[in-house]
């Protein structure tokens, strides 16, 4: 009897270590994956938003960036935080007549900005539409003649459209985006969440997601880089055009704008009323795209003719 | 007091982990399936979501539309509570709280869905106000998150006290819980509401941009909530002793009912919107019922999917109106078809045609990668187990098994 | 008339090294001379190279002769009216093609070819190919004075020093003044699924062309 009992008793105790032991090995190897995982820094974690950031902050986080850059991927960089130029209102204006959709701007962005290679992120996209429509929906993005431009088209680059009332600030829960005085829509790579609202909400699809950890190979990084433009984004986070800030806030030229063969880009302050922006805007036909749905681009497509 | 809620806590925990072998096979095969989404999820805080199905032209995939499901599962479930407390229906009472159970569960399973989604989920803090930036009232999600967390909150309250009052043999206090009652029929109104204005609101994407969205929404949320509560209702029957009214399963088959119809309605005055007139915005809804073709190719992914759906709805909402609704097998299946049908077209038929064709008219098709599908369904799993869990607790409460003074006193006959 | 023939033909040397220097300028061989087209600002390089393609001037060859126009035609005048090109002129023809100005001297100096001809008659120097484009080409040239034909490199800002514009002939060719067709750079990306067009994706049932680009000339 005694024997039954404690016999009864080490079932018990084995089959509860025996269970105790499948439950600790389950629960390891659920969390398996995460052996592979590289830990951000704990300055990285606390990091505010960059509105809340005082100067002395941000030289120490771009200095930790600028470090981060240098082993992530080899190349040592410069991140600097141009402000913006005071009564600057930044405008971008596309003849169509001249684009002939050489996709040369495309190119020149995605050098200058230090994006993706793999996956790709392309922030321009240039619609081939036949001539006589904007109905986008028979636009072509994925054109791939020996040359162009092709008869009875016209090419229409769509990036992002610097809107006036942009539905993407709207709509971040964490106002990680937002709209700056000289009109550029910005985006702080640190505090946004990746939850892909503004994503859903551009009429233009102009903004891209970081699905994994961008792949740059180090000779193609752009090292000179803006805090809130081309830095190397971390995973996780949404990108999109920012009219080149780290070189227009410093007087030059947008990348897109330097390399179209043809001229047909224009770049500029529409508060300086001698600027071809400006007479751009005050005497051509212009257009803007989705008129209807009241975001206000700062981007104008005009025809010569 | 204190004292006997600690005590509480104990016995229940206790209780927790008793029950047959039905109840143990069930529980351990749902925390395996935990398991597995739970490492799958490991897998994508990795990689990145580059482990889902989902594009920069389709952004929102198989998260977001159960998401959107479970939101309407919760908002309806607290249905029960009108006919329970504002007409004053005695009987209904305890049914009441089978329901606001389901609730907590649903916008938990909510709550899973939109972290696993999020692209930085270590960033969460950002949304605290104060600490981080809220971006409250202007943004969507923003409302979302409050009316999300505070239906949990309240729901929570509710349930834990009636439970706890009921535990201690107590008539609960009026002020601790009919406000909190009648908020919440208030606030489950508001909370799928929301969620639908989270894409009504935005005027890139036409099909959603529509008036009719948040009718439809609510609508086949009263679809699908009621019937997944029938037939919980029907399980709680065959596990436990409980008594569960007819009137109770009637009253829901009601609700199911009218709200299918409507739900129908809806979907054909959409239909006819679109169709009519032929313009270019109705690409999205031709994508969905026909496939669309474009430069060539034609695609077809989401047709068979929403003809389904519409055939199971309409097959459900024919069983209900005739008198074989009345019999519980027909009563069951009907349930089963609405449940699959409203999670086909909230989900697939709302969410994914939303982003095709994109906003300059390119076609991306969406198909989810496995281990978005095991996150799903590990989420899934960990609902259906809180859900379980409740009711191990709940049920011997509410049929006196299990009270202060004494214990747990299960009887014999359980067939758990 | 040792004098003035000396005179004349200083003249000449002046204006023939200044076309050269501008001729240079437009890069007569591709790849081009570094500095004119490849922005070097800070580092960053672009190839901002017009698209006109190798300055192609036009030639007489017949047979085993090959001669600049100038080589004849500083001596004499040519008649106003030569339309046909004729006999040894024929294959000239063939690589002209300025739409409706088909006569040589709309544009050049019917005695003096290192200049232009303006409406009256009087030269123009080839420093100013603008001004001979304007004849015809209003519009254009008041656009491309204002700034908004062609492109300016360097900055935005109206009143810096870094501004450069093009002038006509660095982007036309001007026989040939209408911009040659272009390879476009490799088309965008379907979905992240796909690296340059070369696989299908994996996930996306049905997308466009995306054919793998191989070697491809990109004409600039």
């Amino acid at each position: 009897m005694a024997d039954d009992v404690s016999s009864k008793i080490k079932r018990r105790s084995f089959l509860k270590a025996g269970a105790g032991a499948a439950i600790v090995g389950a629960l390891v190897a659920t969390v398996a994956p995460l052996r592979n995982l590289k830990a951000g820094s704990l300055d990285g974690f606390f990091q505010q938003h960059y509105k809340r950031l005082s100067v002395a902050d941000l030289q120490a986080i771009i200095a930790r960036l600028e470090g981060e850059i240098g082993r992530d991927y080899g190349a040592a960089v410069s991140i600097k935080d141009p402000k913006p130029k005071p009564g600057v209102r930044f405008a971008y204006a596309l003849n169509l007549s001249r684009c002939n959709g050489s996709r040369r701007c495309v190119t020149a962005c995605v050098q200058e900005n230090n994006q993706s290679r793999d996956p790709a992120i392309q922030y321009i996209k240039v619609l081939e539409m036949p001539s006589g429509t904007f109905d986008l929906e028979k636009s072509d993005q994925h054109y791939d003649h020996e040359q162009v431009p092709m008869d009875g088209k016209f090419y229409l680059p769509v990036q992002c459209q610097q809107c006036e009332d942009p539905p993407c600030t709207k709509v971040c829960p964490v106002e990680a985006t937002w709209k700056e005085p000289d009109g550029i829509t910005v985006i702080d790579y640190d505090w946004c969440i990746g939850c892909r609202y503004c994503m859903a909400a551009c009429p233009y699809e102009a903004r891209r997601f970081n699905f994994s950890k961008p792949e740059i190979p180090t000779e193609d990084i752009n090292p000179n880089m803006g805090y809130l433009s081309n830095r190397i984004r971390p995973a996780g986070v949404v990108e999109k055009c920012h009219f080149c800030l780290h070189r227009t806030r410093e007087g030059k030229n947008p990348a897109c704008l330097e390399v179209c063969p043809t001229g047909a880009r224009v770049f500029g302050d529409l508060n300086d009323p001698e600027s071809e922006i400006r007479y751009i805007v005050q005497n051509k036909r212009t257009y803007i795209l989705k008129e209807e749905a009241g975001t206000i681009p700062a981007f104008f497509y005009y025809f010569d003719v | 007091m204190v004292k006997d809620y600690i005590q509480f806590l104990g016995r229940a925990c206790k209780l927790s982990f008793t029950g047959g072998s039905t109840f143990y096979a069930w529980m351990i095969f749902l925390t395996i399936l935990c398991g597995i989404g739970g490492n799958a999820y490991m897998n994508q805080f990795v990689t990145g979501l580059a482990s889902t199905g989902m594009t920069d032209q389709v952004s929102w995939g198989a998260y977001i539309a159960n998401f959107t499901f479970l939101v309407g599962v919760a908002a309806a479930a607290v249905m029960l509570v009108i006919p329970a407390y504002v007409y004053k229906n005695k009987e209904m009472h305890d049914v009441v709280l089978f329901g606001e159970l389901l609730a907590i569960a649903a916008i938990v399973m909510c709550l899973i869905f939109v972290t696993v989604d999020l692209g930085r989920p270590d960033r969460f803090w950002h949304l605290i106000p104060i600490v981080g930036k809220f971006n409250f009232p202007i943004s969507l999600l923003s409302w979302d998150v409050i009316v999300l967390n505070g239906y949990l909150l309240l729901n929570l309250h509710i349930c834990g006290y009636l439970l706890f009052c009921k535990y201690m043999d107590r008539k609960p206090t009026w002020l601790f819980y009919i406000p909190f009652v009648f908020i919440a029929i208030l606030w489950a109104v508001s909370i799928h509401t929301v969620t639908a204005f989270l894409y009504v609101g935005l005027v890139g994407r036409p099909f959603w941009n529509a008036a009719i969205i948040a009718p439809r929404f609510l609508c086949s949320a009263f679809v699908a909530g009621p019937a997944i509560l029938i037939l919980a209702f029907q399980v709680i029957r065959r596990i436990s002793d409980y008594r569960i009214p007819d009137k109770g399963l009637h009253l829901l088959r009601n609700i199911v009912t009218t709200a299918l119809l409507i739900n129908l309605f809806l979907f054909s005055c959409e239909v006819f919107k679109e169709y009519y007139s032929g313009a270019l915005h109705s690409a999205s809804m031709t994508y969905l019922l026909q496939g669309l073709e474009h430069h060539g190719e034609t695609y077809t992914a989401l047709v068979p999917w929403i003809w389904s759906a519409l055939l199971l709805e309409v097959v459900a909402a024919v069983i209900l109106i005739t008198p074989l609704g009345r019999k519980i097998g027909y009563l069951d299946a009907a349930c089963v078809c609405c449940i699959i049908g409203v999670w086909i077209e909230k989900g697939m038929g709302l969410i994914i045609p939303g982003f095709i064709p994109t906003p300059l008219g390119n076609v991306v098709e969406y198909v989810p990668s496995t281990n978005e599908l095991l996150v799903c369904m590990g989420t899934w799993a960990f609902g259906i187990l809180l859900y379980s869990w409740m009711l191990r607790l709940a049920i011997p409460i509410m049929s006196g098994q299990f009270s202060h003074r004494h214990g747990i006193a299960l009887s014999s006959h359980h067939s758990e | 008339m040792n004098g003035t023939y000396y005179l004349a033909f200083l003249r000449k040397v002046t204006v023939v090294a200044s076309l050269a220097a501008i001729v240079a300028g437009c890069s007569e061989s591709y790849p081009p001379k570094e500095g004119l087209y490849q922005r070097q600002v800070d580092g960053e390089v672009f190839d901002i190279t017009p698209v006109r393609g190798a300055l192609k001037p036009l030639r007489y060859k017949r047979g085993s002769f090959d001669y600049a126009c100038t080589e004849c035609h500083n001596d004499f005048a040519s008649p106003r009216r030569q339309n046909p090109l004729q006999g040894e002129h024929a294959d000239i023809d063939a690589r002209f093609d300025h739409g409706m100005n088909t006569y040589c001297v709309n544009c050049h100096h019917q005695t003096d070819r290192n200049v232009y001809v303006d409406h009256d008659g009087s030269p123009i120097p080839s420093t100013e190919p603008a001004r001979l484009c304007a004849k015809c080409h209003g519009p254009t040239y008041r656009e491309w004075e204002l700034g908004i034909h062609g492109r300016q490199n360097g900055s935005w800002e109206r009143n810096s020093p870094n501004r450069t514009k093009l002038l006509c002939i660095q982007c036309h060719d001007p026989h040939q003044p209408a911009f040659p067709m272009m390879v476009p750079d490799p088309p965008t990306i379907v979905t992240r699924f796909d690296v340059g067009g070369a696989e299908e994706s994996p996930h996306s049932p049905a997308n466009e062309s995306a054919k793998p680009r191989g070697e491809t000339e990109h004409g600039r």
